[in-house]
C-alpha cells in the first residue's frame, strides 16, 4: 500500500485533430507522464503554453479521461470511476481555473456558487448549507454580503476567492490550481497566493499549482515539474531545482525570468526559437532543435527521465557534462 | 539639454458613459528624450494604455475626450495637427506596437501585403525594391525563413513571429518615438526574452526613442533608462531604473516591489497593499493612494501631493516627504 495521495502512471492524453477531410492526427498533449503527490505537499507543474500542463490538470482531478495510463486516488482508478464512485473522489478533487469570469456562471449569485457543491452532494440541510458557505466566505476573506452579488460586481482578485471558496465547499483533499492568479495585478497576486497559503495549513490541504511563473513556482511549491511538450524533463525539490537546475530548458526557462535588480539586467544566455506545436513535437529529445548544447545523440535518442541524485530527476543525455561545464553551449542555434 | 522627442504636460483623458464621467488620467508630465527607452508601469486601470493611445491621438471621441497644456513631438503639437497630418506621422515619425499581435495584423492579408502597405504608403516603394525591403525588414527582426514568412499569413505564425513582424513593421519607417504598450505580456518567458533583447538591439541601432508600457516591473528594471509609475490615473513617481529599484520612494512603489514573489527563496508571507485600486469614477480625495497606503497622514485626505524632486533626478508625489 503506497503512501502517496495522488498516482500519475504513464499518463497519456491525444486529442485528434481534423488535418484531412477523412483524416486526423493526433495532438500529443500529455505524453506519457509519471507522478506521486505526498500528502500535504505542493507540487508545482511548471512550463510554457502547450506543454500540456493545462490537460495534466484536467486529467488528474477527472475532468478528462486518459487516452492511456491512469490516475490512482486513495488505490481507486481516477479514470475508471463510474457513478458513484466518481462523485465521491470527486469531492476529494477540486480545481481552481485560471479566468475566474469564465468558470463562474454570470447568472447566478457567488453564494449559489459556492452552495452548488454542496447541494450536488447532497452535503447539508439549506439551512446548514447557507451557514456553511458563509463560513466559506469567511475564510477566504469575503464578508458574508458579498453572497448576494453577481460575479460581474466582482473584481478580479474577489472572483477567484469565490472560485476557491467553491473549490474548498466539499472539504477536498487535493485541490489542483491551474494558473490561479495569472490574469492578475502583482498586488492581487500576493494576496490570492498569501490565502492559498493559509488555507493549505488550516485545511491540510494537497495542492498541484499549475504555472508558468518562476517567481510564483519558487513562493509557493515544494517541488517542482518542469513540463515540454507533454512530457516531464525535470522533477525536483523548489530548492534544487533554482539552485542546482539540471535540464538546459529548466535553466533557460529561470534564464528567462525578469529581475527587478536591475544589477542582474539583460545579456544572459536565452533559447532561440518558440516552443515547437505539439501536433509535430521533434523527435528523440524534443528540446534539440532549441537547445544551445545538443549534440549528435539528442536528435536520435530519446533521454528517460532518470534520478540523478536523490530527489532529483532529469531527462538529458548531456546534464552531467553541461554541469561539469564540459560541454560549450553553442549560441548560434 | 538636447529637445526631447515627445514632451507631454497636464494630460487629462476623461470618458464620459451614460451621463457619467470619469478621468482616466489626471493632470501627468511626461518626457521622452532621443535614444531613451522609458517605461511606464503601473497596474490595470491606471491609464497607462490611456496615455499612449493619446499620444497618437487613437482615444475615440465620443466617449473620450483629451486634454493637455502641450503634447509636442519634437518641434510639432501634436494636439494642434489635423487627422489628415496626424496619419502622417502615425508610423513614419511615431508608431505603435501592441500587446496582442493576432488582433493587430489582419487575418485575411499576407505578411509580405501588410509590411508592403506600410512601405508603400511612408517611404513610397513599388515593385522590386518593395519586396527587397520587406524581406530587409523580416531579417533585421531575425526572422528565419522571410522569403516564405512573406507569403503566409498571421495564423500560421506563432506569437514571438507575429510580434516580430509587428516590430519589423513598427520600425519599417525608421520612428524617432515607438510606443510598445505591453508587447511581451502574451508572450511565454523565453520568447518574451528573445523579444525584449530584439527590442533593444534595434533600438541601439536605430536611436529610436522607445516608450515601454507594462505592468512588470522586471520588464521594466531590464529594459528601461528611466520610469514613471503610475496609480489611480496620476504620476506618483518618475526616476531612473537605478534609483528607482535602489531606492523607492513612494509608498505604492515600495509596496508593488514587495507583492513580487523572491526568486532568491524568501518563503515569507508576501506584502499586501490592502483594498483595491479606486475606480475612475469615484477617486478618493487628496493623495489617490490614501486609502490604501500604510504611512496615511491625516493631510493626505485633502491635500493632493505634487510630484516634486526630492533627490537629482528622482520626483515623488507624497507627503512623507515635504515635512523632511
Amino acid at each position: 500500500m503506497s503512501t502517496y495521495l495522488l498516482e500519475a502512471r504513464s499518463l497519456v492524453k491525444h486529442f485528434p485533430v481534423k488535418s484531412g477531410l477523412f483524416r486526423s492526427r493526433p495532438l500529443r498533449a500529455v505524453d506519457g507522464v509519471d507522478l506521486a503527490l505526498e500528502p500535504g505537499e505542493t507540487l508545482a507543474v511548471v512550463g510554457e503554453s502547450g506543454c500540456g500542463k493545462s490537460t495534466l490538470a484536467r486529467l488528474l482531478v477527472g475532468l478528462l479521461r486518459p487516452t492511456s495510463g491512469d490516475v490512482i486516488f486513495g488505490g481507486r482508478s481516477v479514470a475508471d470511476a463510474r457513478a458513484g464512485a466518481a462523485r465521491i473522489l470527486r469531492r476529494d478533487l477540486q480545481i481552481v481555473f485560471q479566468d475566474p469570469y469564465g468558470s463562474l456562471n454570470p447568472r447566478m449569485t457567488v453564494g449559489t456558487i459556492v452552495e452548488r457543491p454542496l447541494v450536488i452532494h447532497h452535503m447539508g440541510d439549506a439551512s446548514a448549507r447557507r451557514e456553511n458557505v458563509a463560513e466559506l466566505f469567511r475564510a477566504v476573506g469575503l464578508p458574508p454580503a458579498f453572497m448576494a452579488r453577481y460575479p460581474h460586481e466582482l473584481s478580479g482578485g474577489q472572483r477567484q476567492r469565490v472560485a476557491i471558496a467553491r473549490a474548498l465547499a466539499t472539504r477536498p483533499k487535493l485541490v489542483v490550481a491551474d494558473e490561479p492568479t495569472s490574469g492578475l495585478d502583482v498586488s492581487v497576486q500576493a494576496k490570492i497566493l498569501n490565502l492559498l497559503r493559509s488555507l493549505q495549513r488550516s485545511y491540510g490541504l494537497t495542492y498541484v499549482f499549475i504555472s508558468h511563473d518562476m517567481r510564483v513556482v519558487r513562493h509557493m511549491a515544494d517541488r517542482v515539474a518542469v513540463m515540454y511538450l507533454g512530457r516531464i524533463v525535470e522533477l525536483t525539490t523548489t530548492t534544487a531545482l533554482f539552485d542546482a537546475p539540471g535540464h538546459p530548458y529548466t535553466r533557460a526557462l529561470l534564464a528567462a525570468v525578469p529581475q527587478t535588480d536591475p544589477r542582474f539586467a539583460g545579456r544572459r544566455i536565452t533559447v532561440q526559437g518558440d516552443p515547437p506545436s505539439p501536433l509535430t513535437p521533434p523527435g528523440a529529445c524534443r528540446f534539440h532543435p532549441r537547445c544551445p548544447f545538443a549534440r549528435d545523440i539528442c536528435r536520435r535518442v530519446e533521454p528517460p527521465l532518470e534520478r540523478r541524485a536523490p530527489d532529483h530527476e532529469i531527462a538529458c543525455h548531456l546534464v552531467d557534462e553541461i554541469t561539469s561545464g564540459r560541454v560549450a553551449a553553442d549560441l548560434s542555434v | 539639454m538636447t529637445q526631447p522627442v515627445l514632451s507631454v504636460r497636464s494630460l487629462a483623458i476623461e470618458f464620459t458613459s451614460l451621463g457619467r464621467t470619469s478621468r482616466a488620467v489626471d493632470g501627468i508630465d511626461l518626457d521622452v528624450h532621443p535614444g531613451e527607452t522609458v517605461g511606464l508601469v503601473g497596474e490595470t486601470g491606471c491609464g497607462k494604455s490611456a496615455t499612449a493611445l493619446s499620444i497618437l491621438g487613437l482615444i475615440p471621441s465620443p466617449p473620450g475626450r483629451v486634454h493637455a497644456q502641450t503634447m509636442r513631438f519634437g518641434d510639432v503639437e501634436l494636439l494642434a495637427l489635423e487627422p489628415e497630418e496626424l496619419r502622417q506621422i502615425r508610423g513614419a515619425g511615431i508608431s505603435m506596437v501592441f500587446q496582442e499581435p493576432m488582433t493587430s495584423l489582419d487575418p485575411s492579408f499576407t505578411v509580405g501585403s501588410q509590411l508592403a502597405e506600410v512601405l508603400r504608403t511612408h517611404r513610397g516603394l513599388e515593385g522590386s525594391a518593395l519586396r527587397q525591403e520587406s524581406l530587409e525588414v523580416l531579417a533585421r527582426m531575425r526572422m528565419p525563413h522571410p522569403e516564405r514568412v512573406l507569403r503566409q499569413y498571421p495564423f500560421e505564425l506563432s506569437g514571438g513571429m507575429r510580434q516580430r513582424v509587428m516590430i519589423g513593421a513598427a520600425m519599417a519607417c525608421g520612428p524617432r518615438l515607438l510606443i510598445a504598450d505591453e508587447p511581451t505580456t502574451a508572450l511565454d518567458v523565453t520568447v518574451q526574452a528573445q523579444i525584449l533583447a530584439l527590442l533593444r538591439d534595434v533600438q541601439r541601432h536605430s536611436g529610436t526613442s522607445v516608450l515601454l508600457i507594462t505592468h512588470d516591473l522586471g520588464v521594466v528594471a531590464e529594459n528601461c533608462d528611466r520610469v514613471y509609475v503610475m496609480y489611480a490615473g496620476r504620476i506618483v513617481e518618475s526616476a531612473s531604473t537605478r534609483d528607482l529599484f535602489a531606492e523607492p520612494l513612494h509608498p505604492y512603489t515600495q509596496a508593488l516591489l514587495r507583492a513580487i514573489p523572491d526568486v532568491s527563496g524568501d518563503r515569507s508571507e508576501l506584502a499586501v497593499i490592502p483594498g483595491e485600486v479606486p475606480s475612475p469614477a469615484s477617486p478618493p480625495s487628496g493623495c489617490r493612494f490614501n486609502p490604501r497606503c500604510a504611512r496615511v497622514m491625516a493631510g493626505c485626505r485633502q491635500l493632493v501631493p505634487a510630484l516634486v524632486e526630492r533627490r537629482p533626478g528622482h520626483f515623488v508625489a507624497c507627503h512623507l516627504y515635504e515635512a523632511a
